[in-house]
């Protein structure tokens, strides 16, 4: 196996105050080509996991222990000036409030020439500019360069970050809910126009989303956090189809689609609620399967497969039924 | 047959908006059969939440009359709605922004008994607040101090506390992680058996009205497009823009490889109306046929489209017997 692009290992990251991290030894590699796949619930940590990654974690946030590598070099232990630069240039991000991640104060084509800039010496960084919004796909582009963030509807607004992207052509681009809150017809445009750029570029894409629908599309690898640790990570097909992460065995259950009229979701129902206690697994309050062995003891994550990992004790002896199972409905090509 | 418990007629509305008319409905019409669910589906701007206000009595539709179990009550005085409004809720979209921050959950969900004069309240609140599943502790907290799963729980409990017939649901579970998502729609589906409630469930996710609703409709640019048994639609869209929509959903299954419908264009703006067909400008199919109003055809038992393709299927329907998709 090649060496990965981007790994964070070991990461802990605390808050002033709190009780436990919020981050607590997160390992994740990211491979140098195609989308990598973080799922979780919110306050799992798979945001912050994603802005440790950029070097942004928020003020009053502590790294505990661990490293974050890119291109041999510890990202965390760059200066500031050195991390801007890298941001720049290799790790590029889109937001899920794309208007909240654009300047105000200037214009969407003067955004984007100035990533062009970044890039180049920028003699045409206007034309260019119109050039990348067209291939955004923005209708009317010479009258949306001259718009300003307000004037543009969410979705154009993530056009002109994708087109941001597409000028700088990071190596690692990392898309954090890009498209939640806007309209389905207008999403899967936006993740088409990612799968395009990722196609052109041969870029990295890590997709934070709890949207297992967007994610089983376009991920290969798959890791799954719950509690500030990631608790499975499996190529995609084997995540959806044989988790044994009973977390994962949970999300899998009350996954709801839209292609089929099953009824697992609402007979299999949510796990219970807990709280995190002691220095065992992170699930066990709410896990079904929970033993004095699950609280007591360290869980690490373990090898289950190629490219599969599980944070459960007990995951070679448990049954976790997987969806199909639950559904008795045969697997089946959508026709539409 | 009995009457429907809602009905909405030619309903339209319209708005002013720095200068220009915003049409936020425009001649929607359908009727809710007691006990049913109906899914009501849409993207930005259709007129969703604004159908919501109106059936609420929030907003005052421009045109168009309501009838709540056969009585007209469009253009009723606000004291007399008020007493309508126990008959029927709404439970809004995000309860971190709909619930007074400043009040705990037991004034939260006594205040809409107060207001309706329920009895013996003190009975109610425990026992609505064993419907909803929430323990007694979270009374004295406020909704800052509530997961977003219980909040939207106590604005559910405010909603059927006077024990209405019928709850207008606006996005319930927008804004909730997944598994609480199953277990808020877990949870909804027991009320309606328990209470004989009658839902309009508000989403723009497909996926959570496919398993929920019986019947969906689907709006565009503030009309019903489409309308039909949820099984139906989903198995046989007829309209272009619900086979769009549908077709736009990912599937949480990595050995699914769908098919999509591209549309042209960004979503519409609601002060244009376009004549004929609305979604005319970004149908992939249209042809100068769409320029025409569309009739609204049944295509299959209780499923209605208005799109020339829905024509069509009914052409070759009356040739060849049972219903063949127009596909």
């Amino acid at each position: 196996m090649t060496a990965p692009l981007a790994a964070v290992e070991d990461l802990s990251v605390g808050f002033e105050g709190a009780p436990r991290p919020v981050l607590d030894g997160v390992s994740l590699e990211i491979p140098g080509e195609g989308w990598t796949g973080l799922v979780g619930e919110s306050g799992s940590g798979k945001s912050l996991t994603a802005l440790s990654l950029l070097g942004l974690l928020p003020s009053g946030a502590r790294v505990l222990g661990g490293r974050v590598l890119m291109g041999g070099e510890d990202l965390l232990a760059l200066p500031p000036e050195q991390m801007r630069r890298f941001r720049g240039t290799r790790i590029g991000m889109i937001f899920q409030s794309p208007r909240s991640a654009l300047n105000p104060l200037m214009t969407a084509g003067d955004q984007i020439a100035r990533a062009v800039r970044r890039r180049s010496d920028g003699a045409h960084a206007e034309r260019e500019a119109l050039e990348l919004l067209r291939r955004v796909r923005i209708p009317d582009p010479e009258l949306r360069a001259a718009a300003y963030p307000h004037q543009l509807s969410g979705g154009m607004c993530q056009r002109v970050l994708i087109a941001m992207m597409l000028a700088v052509r990071p190596r690692l681009l990392i898309a954090d809910e890009p498209t939640t809150g806007l309209d389905v017809t207008v999403q899967s445009e936006i993740l088409d126009l990612v799968q395009a750029l990722q196609e052109e570029t041969g870029m990295a894409v890590l997709l934070i989303s709890h949207d297992l629908g967007i994610v089983a599309e376009h991920c290969r690898q798959v890791a799954v956090m719950f509690g500030g640790r990631v608790v499975e990570t499996a190529p995609a097909d084997v995540l959806f189809r044989e988790p044994r992460h009973p977390y994962t065995a949970e999300l899998m259950a009350t996954l709801l689609r839209a292609d089929r009229p099953v009824d697992v979701a609402l007979a299999a129902g949510a796990g219970r609620a807990g709280e995190v206690t002691g220095s065992g697994c992170v699930y066990a309050a709410r896990c079904h399967h929970t033993e004095a062995a699950c609280v007591a003891q360290a869980v690490l994550l373990e090898a289950a497969g190629p490219g599969h990992a599980v944070a459960c004790r007990r995951h070679r002896e448990l049954t976790l039924l997987s969806v199909d199972e639950k559904a008795g409905v045969a697997r089946t090509e959508v026709r539409r | 047959m009995t009457s429907p418990l809602l009905e909405v007629r030619d309903l339209s509305c319209q708005f002013s908006d720095r200068g220009r008319t915003v049409h936020a409905l425009n001649g929607v019409s359908f009727s809710v059969q007691a006990g049913e669910t109906v899914g009501l589906v849409g993207e930005s701007g259709c007129g969703k939440s604004t159908l919501a206000r109106c059936i609420v009595g929030l907003l005052v539709p421009s045109e168009g009359r309501l009838l709540f179990a056969g009585e007209q009550y469009s253009g009723w005085p606000e004291r007399r709605l008020r007493r309508l409004r126990q008959e029927v809720q709404l439970v809004f979209q995000d309860p971190a922004t709909a619930l007074n921050p400043s009040w705990t959950a037991r004034r939260l969900i006594m205040e809409p008994l107060h207001l309706h004069g329920t009895p013996d309240r003190d009975r109610r609140l425990a026992q609505v607040l064993d419907e909803v599943e929430l323990p007694a502790a979270i009374l004295d907290r406020r909704p800052d101090q509530l997961s977003g799963g219980q909040r939207q729980r106590v604005a559910i409990a405010r909603a059927i506390g006077p024990r209405p017939r019928f709850i207008v649901l606006d996005e319930p579970t927008a804004s909730v992680d997944m598994s609480i998502r199953a277990s808020l729609l877990r949870l909804l589906r027991k009320l309606q058996q328990e209470e004989g409630l009658t839902y309009l469930f508000i989403s723009h996710d497909l996926s959570t009205v496919r398993h929920i609703a019986d019947r969906l409709l689907v709006m565009y640019l503030g009309r019903v497009v489409e309308e039909g048994p949820t099984e139906s639609v989903f198995d046989a869209p007829t309209h272009v823009y619900t086979r769009v929509l549908l077709s736009s959903i990912p599937i949480p299954d990595p050995a699914v490889r769908r098919r999509r419908l591209p549309v042209l264009g960004e979503p519409p703006s609601p002060t244009e109306i376009p004549s004929g067909c609305p979604f005319r400008p970004r149908c992939p199919l249209a042809t100068g046929e769409c320029e025409q109003p569309q009739p609204y055809l049944e295509v299959a038992s209780g499923h209605r489209a208005a799109c020339r393709l829905a024509r069509s299927a009914v052409r070759v329907r009356a040739k060849a017997g049972p219903l063949v998709d127009g596909r």
